[in-house]
């Protein structure tokens, strides 16, 4: 071929390209799902003219540009996330619930129970004396407010949990056809390399696995589409999108979550923490609250209804309601406080051993089969709880340091470093220096042989 | 390993984090003094803490009831102890009245000296305190004796009051009526009679049955004052439970002043430097050169 332009010129316009690229990976450098990419060039093989000629070769090609990336490593950073977004979203209900039921020192409603009790000591001292009946009226009222502001609170935490579930089905549901949508511009385009939707898609499946667990598979007819698998169910299959649905089990009547009317159910992800609170977390605190509210409403009334109060009224409920919703303080008694029945006969107002049986309902032993008393089983009830919580911080913890490790290392592969990337251009600058040299020698060149003539 | 400039800012955001929720513990633990404030932070401590609080409330009730129960057998206590006092004063007049020295007149007014003492011994047995009648046993508005002139009627019942003073027993407070006035109310009304009207012989056998009385009103004196010692000495065990159980509840709750504090000034160098590294490192780029 001989002394040409062309074979300069491919090296020029290659090393355009390559500044190009490091342009754009400089520019991404910040960009969350970005991977950095590379030009991937090669000699021309487009072997022209013959002997020494065909030997020399006739410059580079620029063939692709490709993503620098581990499959593996993302997939591992996505199910972490998953896991990091199970137990972080878990630990911020239970938190909002711990604050519900108080610190370790002014708990409300231990403070409350205890108050209660003791006033009852109190005015069993003095069953005579108004003072004494009307201490134990505020603290049965306070007893009963603590019991229906935790109810009302747990609602709201419930009610919490529902809405921040529909938002994430929103969420997934477009996320889902944001990545069925892209799919199929992969599909249709021009190009087979779309670097841009590539990292689009990355970033959505990114966001994706915060809220479930994701298996990523290539499409077996284009391996540029991906098909996405969650809980066993596809969410994605090419270009087509399946939403999840709530639905209710026919059953046990629980929320349970559909995909195409069949349950689907997620593995991970705060899609999940959302589940599980809401079907057992929340509804197991707010049974264990009941039976503590029920069991002492009925054996306080039993006791009260058993006894005389000074007027020689018997019969009356101390607690009316039946759970810690609806429970509330016999209101008769509160104006009537001579009624509150603490005598075991109509005729001694100096008496309280009925009002002594209800100050031991505090130790008497009524849970769990007769072993463990109400102050137990209040305990037992806060520290299961603050243990579900120490549970899920630590959790989060683990798993963020994990993330943490396994986003850096992906990082390292596929994240720009600007440094490298300026010291590339340098070279790409001075590689494109030498060409257009080389232009204008052989321009030179081919000029002096003009002047012969 | 290359590092990416994504990483770089990334990793200084997760340590300096890091760093950041040690300080803020410490510096919660140095405000409050404890090393937990909710239970989620260390269940088992926290458990044991509210157990032992639990124990502090129950041994506060008991030795609310412990003074309420002293104050009511100390009251009762001097009650009898002025009531043995009176007691006395008649059996001196009905000494003085039996020896035959006294002139009829003098027997009289003797008589009504005693007369008097039986008023006093009466206002003594319907002593209220704390707008309680208490020696009327459980009918507490009741008063405990009624008295027509010639006979002292108990209107009280026979349950004593009990308290609460510790998880296995309760204490009587006081004694009822019947049992501790009835027979000095009686003996002293027979006493009035014969020195008024009686022989020698009757007030001789007037002040035998005042003295039965008399003996039996001291044994229930002195039984008050075992009641007051049994009470003092749960007083003291309860304090020493209270001592007992805050030093418990320190050990498993307070926060070790000198170990947070070190904490503090080691997570605020740690946080210096990873500040200073970052910036450091984040100042050295190939851009300075070029």
């Amino acid at each position: 071929m001989g002394l040409n332009f062309n074979t300069a010129l491919s090296g020029l316009l290659t090393s355009q390209k390559q500044m190009e690229i490091a342009q754009n990976n400089i520019a991404n450098a910040n960009t969350d799902g970005y991977a950095r990419q590379r030009l991937e060039v090669s000699t021309n093989d487009t072997l022209v003219g013959s002997g020494v000629e065909k030997e020399i070769g006739s410059g580079v090609i620029a063939n692709q540009v490709t993503r620098i990336k581990d499959e593996l490593l993302i997939g591992q950073v996505r199910s972490e996330q998953s896991q990091v977004g199970y137990y972080d979203n878990l630990s911020k209900t239970l938190q909002d619930v711990e604050v519900i039921f108080g610190d370790t020192e002014n708990g409300g409603l231990n403070n409350a129970l205890t108050g209660f009790f003791n006033a009852w000591e109190e005015v069993n001292k003095f069953p005579e004396e108004k003072s004494y009946r009307f201490a134990l009226v505020g603290q049965a009222q306070a007893l009963v407010n603590q019991f229906t502001t935790i109810s009302n609170q747990l609602d709201e935490t419930k009610a919490n949990v529902d809405t921040q579930l529909d938002q994430k089905l929103t969420k997934i549901n477009s996320l889902t056809e944001k990545i069925a949508k892209i799919n199929n511009k992969i599909g249709n385009g021009s190009t087979d390399n779309p670097n841009a939707l590539f990292d689009e898609r990355d970033r959505y499946l990114n966001e994706l696995s915060q809220y479930i667990d994701i298996n990523v598979q290539k499409d077996p007819k284009n391996p540029n589409l991906i098909n996405v698998k969650s809980g066993g169910t596809y969410l994605i299959s090419g270009v087509n999108s399946s939403p999840i649905k709530k639905m209710e089990d026919s059953l046990t009547k629980e929320m349970i979550l559909g995909v195409n009317n069949v349950e689907y159910k997620p593995n991970e992800g705060s899609l999940l923490s959302d589940i599980t609170l809401k079907n057992n977390y929340l509804p197991r605190y707010e049974d264990e609250l009941n039976e503590l509210a029920t069991t002492l409403i009925n054996k306080v009334n039993s006791y009260h209804s058993a006894g005389y109060g000074t007027d020689g009224s018997t019969g009356n409920n101390f607690f009316l309601g039946s759970d810690a919703r609806t429970i509330k303080f016999n209101s008769v008694l509160e104006s009537n406080t001579e009624k509150i029945a603490l005598s075991a006969n109509p005729s001694s107002p100096g008496n309280s051993s009925q009002g002594a049986l209800i100050a031991g309902v505090l130790d008497e032993k009524l849970f769990n089969g007769g072993t463990v008393s109400l102050q137990g089983f209040y305990n037992g009830f806060l520290v299961d709880m603050a243990t579900d919580l120490n549970n899920a911080n630590d959790q989060t913890s683990v798993h963020e340091n994990v993330l943490t490790g396994l986003e850096t290392t992906k990082q390292s592969i596929q994240g720009v470093s600007v440094d490298e990337e300026m010291t590339n251009l340098l070279q790409y600058q001075q590689f494109y220096t030498a060409n257009s040299k080389m232009i204008k020698a052989t321009d030179d060149t081919i000029k002096q042989l003009f002047e012969l003539i | 390993m290359r590092v990416s400039v994504y990483s770089k800012f990334n990793i200084m955001n997760h340590y300096s984090g890091k760093i950041q929720e040690q300080l803020a513990k410490s510096q919660v633990q140095l405000a409050t003094g404890k090393k937990f404030n909710y239970a989620s932070e260390d269940p088992i401590s926290a458990n044991q803490a509210m157990l032992i609080s639990n124990a502090q409330d129950r041994v506060t009730q008991l030795q609310k009831n412990v003074g309420d129960a002293n104050s009511f057998l100390e009251r009762g206590e001097s009650v009898l102890g002025s009531t043995i006092e009176i007691l006395q004063a008649s059996r001196e007049k009905a000494l003085e009245v039996s020896n035959g020295t006294v002139s009829d007149q003098d027997r009289k007014t003797y008589a009504s000296i005693v007369d008097k003492n039986i008023d006093q011994v009466l206002a003594l047995a319907n002593t209220k305190y704390l707008n309680r009648y208490i020696f009327s046993g459980e009918k507490t508005n009741t008063e405990a004796f009624s008295y027509d002139g010639t006979t002292a009627t108990y209107n009280g019942d026979t349950n004593n009051m009990t308290f609460n003073v510790s998880s296995t027993f309760n204490i009587n407070i006081s004694e009822t009526g019947d049992v501790a006035f009835q027979d000095v109310l009686d003996s002293l009304i027979k006493l009035r009679d014969s020195m008024a009207t009686g022989t020698d012989t009757d007030i001789q056998n007037a002040m035998g049955g005042l003295d039965d009385a008399m003996d039996d009103m001291i044994d229930l004196r002195s039984e008050f004052g075992t009641r007051i010692n049994g009470l003092d000495t749960l007083k003291e065990t309860y304090e020493q439970s209270q001592t007992d159980l805050k030093a418990k509840k320190s050990v498993i709750q307070d926060a070790d002043i000198t170990e947070v504090v070190s904490q503090l000034a080691l997570s605020q160098q740690l946080y210096q430097g990873t500040i200073q590294a970052s910036t450091k490192m984040l100042q050295t780029s190939i851009l300075n050169y070029i």
